[in-house]
């Protein structure tokens, strides 16, 4: 059990249905503070709804929802002082610009965010001057980006922050994260791209169906993962094997297969044979992951 | 709330701007060309029984032979675009707040900052309340403007003002009604559909009145029942029919602040 202060975000046995569809069903999630958080989960898993959940934005038919030690209904307004949200597609008023953008939501937040939002326009590359109705979705999204980063908050929640993103603005994206976290913020992001919450995260969570069926540091996650391995020999395929080798293919010479964990047992057991050539893949997450997608 | 309300206004301005000078055209040009020709007018509409009914559908009275220069006048106040300028414009602006921003996808953007749902909708209402009451004092003006030729036969200012407050009453109950519906709904048809229809039967029953029996019956199911410039020209303001469109306006605000507040934002 984590201590209730080391705890930025909690979710406890949440109910969340629409109609007869049920998305989230007894979901429960504990995101520590300043850590880099994944929702991993195919679409319709309920990644979107849990994070809605947490913005105040749909109420919860049963459970405890907290972040950062309030409720998410009943507190929302405080909450949200200290919350960033950048939604999947940032949708912004079609007449504005990114500087009357960062003009109005000062004055809706009650503080000067000007000139920090200018300093992180121009980091990413975006024209302070351009109308939002002439931005591409990408240049919309790093608005959306701007505008949930600039008033510093504890908690940055982020539903699919990178689709949409060039290479190098996900490069950028991926720094200012890692600024944030080294503040101490904490960061929980929305995925179904396995790259990015391996580039970025340090827990992950995987939903499906509307619960949680899997939380784990991403190490530990990548330590349960297979590795495809190929063993070449010099003569025959020797027959005893280590047990934990899952072959897949075997010909005369050549045995192909998947192994799990702490590689040392097979590199030991193939410095004992005559190998010509031995390759070992690093884990392979994505089938981690469709494992438990499946 | 600032903030608020100037997103509100941000939302509202062009509309206003383009309503305001339509206004002003229609009211001073439904006024202005009478002054020179008023005895003519007024010889023909007298001799005309249809056309003395068609007035006394507008007006909302009963003519009774005691049509007068400023009476003939006074039906700019009940002319359809008049109406359906007000009303419909009563309907955008409460349409806006949740109902459009749902069906936009702003709303998460609008409510990831620091702001509560009933400030949201109440810097919505004193917004669109502040803007109607701008475009009824733009009519009043080009109205007043449009009578100078009428000399002293033009109504005075001090009858002006009721006819305004009572359309300024009506336009409040249609906000009322249209932000009751878009704090239930996620879309501007869900809001704009059923009061459109209400809008059209009111002014259909309203202007059958005169022609056809059954339309005075089923006239209190319609909003021109509580809005009559004529009879407010002829006796002064009957307080009746703003208070009930008041009374009612009050509990669909009401009602409307408490379903936002309880309402899944998506």
């Amino acid at each position: 059990m984590v201590p209730l202060t080391n705890v930025s975000v909690c979710f406890e046995s949440v109910h969340k249905s629409f109609g007869q569809r049920i998305a989230l069903d007894d979901f429960n999630l504990t995101v520590e503070r300043g850590q880099v958080f994944g929702l991993l989960g195919p679409n319709g898993a309920g990644k979107t709804t849990t994070l809605r959940l947490l913005l105040g934005l749909l109420k919860a038919d049963s459970g405890q929802l907290h972040a950062l030690g309030r409720p998410c209904w009943e507190q929302s307004v405080e909450l949200k002082k200290r919350i960033g949200y950048l939604s999947a597609d940032t949708q912004i008023y079609p007449w504005l610009t990114p500087l009357e953008a960062l003009k109005l939501f000062s004055e809706i937040r009650g503080d000067d965010l000007t000139a920090p939002g200018l300093i992180l326009c121009e980091r990413l590359s975006l024209e302070p001057g351009l109308r939002v109705r002439h931005m591409s979705r990408g240049n919309r999204q790093k608005l959306g980006l701007v505008l949930a980063l600039v008033h510093r908050p504890e908690l940055l929640v982020l539903d699919e922050p990178t689709s949409g993103f060039d290479p190098l603005v996900q490069s950028v994206f991926a720094e200012l994260v890692q600024e944030r976290t080294i503040e101490g913020a904490t960061v929980l992001l929305s995925s179904h791209t396995f790259e990015e919450v391996n580039r970025l995260c340090q827990t992950v969570a995987i939903v499906k169906a509307g619960k949680v069926i899997v939380q784990d540091a991403l190490e530990e996650l990548r330590g349960r993962a297979a590795r495809r391995v190929t063993i070449v020999f010099q003569g025959d395929v020797p027959e005893d094997y280590p047990a934990g080798l899952e072959t897949t293919t075997l010909s005369e010479h050549k045995l192909g297969g998947q192994w799990r964990g702490d590689t040392g047992p097979l590199v030991e057991w193939c410095g004992e044979k005559s190998v010509r050539d031995l390759e070992i893949s690093p884990p392979l997450l994505d089938d981690a992951f469709l494992e438990f997608y499946r | 709330m600032r903030g608020l309300a100037r997103l509100a206004w941000l939302q509202n301005r062009v509309l206003t701007g383009y309503l305001g000078v339509g206004l002003a055209l229609l009211s001073f040009l439904l006024a202005a060309p009478i002054g020179p020709i008023k005895d003519g007018v007024l010889q023909f509409v007298q001799d005309s029984p249809f056309l003395q009914k068609m007035i006394a559908a507008l007006m909302g009275m009963d003519l009774g032979g005691a049509l007068t220069v400023k009476l003939l006048v006074g039906g700019t106040w009940g002319h359809p675009f008049l109406l359906a300028c007000m009303l419909g414009f009563a309907i955008v602006s409460a349409a806006r707040f949740p109902a459009q921003e749902v069906e936009q996808g702003h709303i998460d953007l609008l409510l990831s900052a620091p702001v509560g749902r009933s400030r949201v909708l109440l810097a919505h209402v004193i917004v669109a309340w502040a803007c109607l009451g701008l475009l009824h004092l733009i009519t009043l003006g080009a109205f007043w403007l449009g009578c100078v030729p009428l000399g002293a036969d033009a109504p005075r200012v001090t009858e002006m003002f009721p006819l305004a407050g009572s359309l300024f009453i009506t336009a409040i109950w249609m906000h009322s009604a249209a932000t009751l519906l878009s704090c239930r709904g996620s879309t501007r048809a869900a809001v704009a559909g059923p009061l459109i229809a209400f809008g059209l039967w009111s002014m259909v029953v309203g202007y059958l009145r005169p022609f056809v029996h059954a339309a005075e019956v089923v006239a209190p199911l319609g909003l021109l029942h509580y809005y009559r410039p004529g009879t407010i020209m002829q006796s002064g303001l009957e307080w009746w029919g703003p208070t009930v469109l008041l009374g009612c306006s009050a509990m669909f605000y009401g009602l409307a602040f408490r379903v936002v507040r309880e309402r899944d934002l998506v």
